[in-house]
């Protein structure tokens, strides 16, 4: 892969960048809406962890498209409701989806720790 | 000349005391590098720390939007410098010698102009020389090869030295004449 040549497709990869940081925040805000439920047994243990992911991508994100374009007004990218294409059909339902993504949140926090 | 015995300083202490005097000298000049460099030094550590910020930033991102692709993230490009954009030297260097022409300029002035409206800084003479060598005087050369620049030798200081001047198009000697004709014909329709 020429890696200098990347440097001026610009436009292909911006639209990717903010897609994937509006999925983000699309992510961040149904994880912070569970912990933010109340009752001791509906917030898993691993969404804290997964929260904590989040915050850490969505930094990542954001220094990345400042890098980009110093111009660009990061904090003015809205939440997407698309991010939950990667678990299933589209329309799942909330308590489909918590299931599916809990069962993802568990077997990533599995992969990360066997591979240490 | 006679000298008297008071005012005539011994060899050894005369020697003595110019050369306390040349090491003082040198120490002044070595304190004021070393001012230099722990300001370079601490601009540099500044520099290092954003980048390495960038850096892990760039990797986490890519770990986030890549899917599955296996890349080589130890290899390194050295990427030129972004300077006003794409073009930026070659704009400069042919709207500023175009407005000086026919006077020409030495390549290191017209380097020094540039960075000073670029707003270029370098921390070490080495980084400048570089950017120099590698940048400046190969886009001059390119002019030079295209036919927008060229290069006059002019006397400065006791000696030739090479200048940059924006290359005017050429008059042939017959378009010359034609003019000076031209020119005095005028004077003799002249009432």
């Amino acid at each position: 892969m020429a890696l200098t040549m990347t440097r001026t497709r610009t436009q292909t990869a911006l639209i990717q960048l903010v897609e994937t940081l509006a999925n983000l925040k699309g992510e961040l805000a149904f994880v912070e809406e569970w912990l933010a439920e109340p009752g001791e047994h509906n917030a898993p243990a691993e969404l804290a962890a997964r929260r904590q992911v989040l915050l850490e991508q969505l930094a990542a994100l954001e220094t990345t498209l400042r890098l980009f374009d110093p111009e660009l007004e990061v904090s003015g990218v809205a939440a997407s409701e698309g991010w939950p294409r990667a678990f299933g059909r589209k329309g799942l339902s909330t308590n489909a989806l918590r299931r599916r993504y809990l069962q993802k949140a568990a077997s990533d926090a599995s992969t990360v720790t066997g591979t240490r | 000349m006679r000298q008297t015995a008071q005012t005539k300083t011994p060899a050894t202490e005369k020697w003595l005391l110019n050369e306390i005097a040349r090491i003082k000298g040198e120490q002044a000049k070595l304190d004021t590098q070393r001012d230099v460099l722990k300001e370079q030094l601490a601009h540099i550590e500044a520099l290092r720390k954003e980048h390495t910020r960038m850096l892990q930033a760039l990797k986490a991102t890519l770990t986030v939007v890549s899917k599955g692709t296996t890349v080589e993230l130890s290899r390194v490009v050295r990427a030129h410098r972004e300077i006003g954009g794409r073009g930026a030297l070659v704009d400069w260097l042919k709207a500023h010698l175009e407005g000086m022409s026919p006077k020409s300029l030495s390549a290191e002035i017209l380097m020094d102009r540039f960075c000073e409206s670029a707003r270029m800084r370098f921390w070490t003479d080495a980084e400048r020389d570089e950017y120099f060598n590698n940048t400046f005087r190969s886009q001059l050369r390119r002019l030079k090869r295209q036919g927008v620049l060229e290069q006059v030798e002019v006397y400065v200081g006791g000696r030739y030295r090479s200048q940059w001047r924006w290359r005017s198009a050429t008059v042939t000697l017959a378009q010359l004449r034609e003019k000076a004709d031209l020119a005095a014909e005028r004077e003799q329709t002249w009432p």
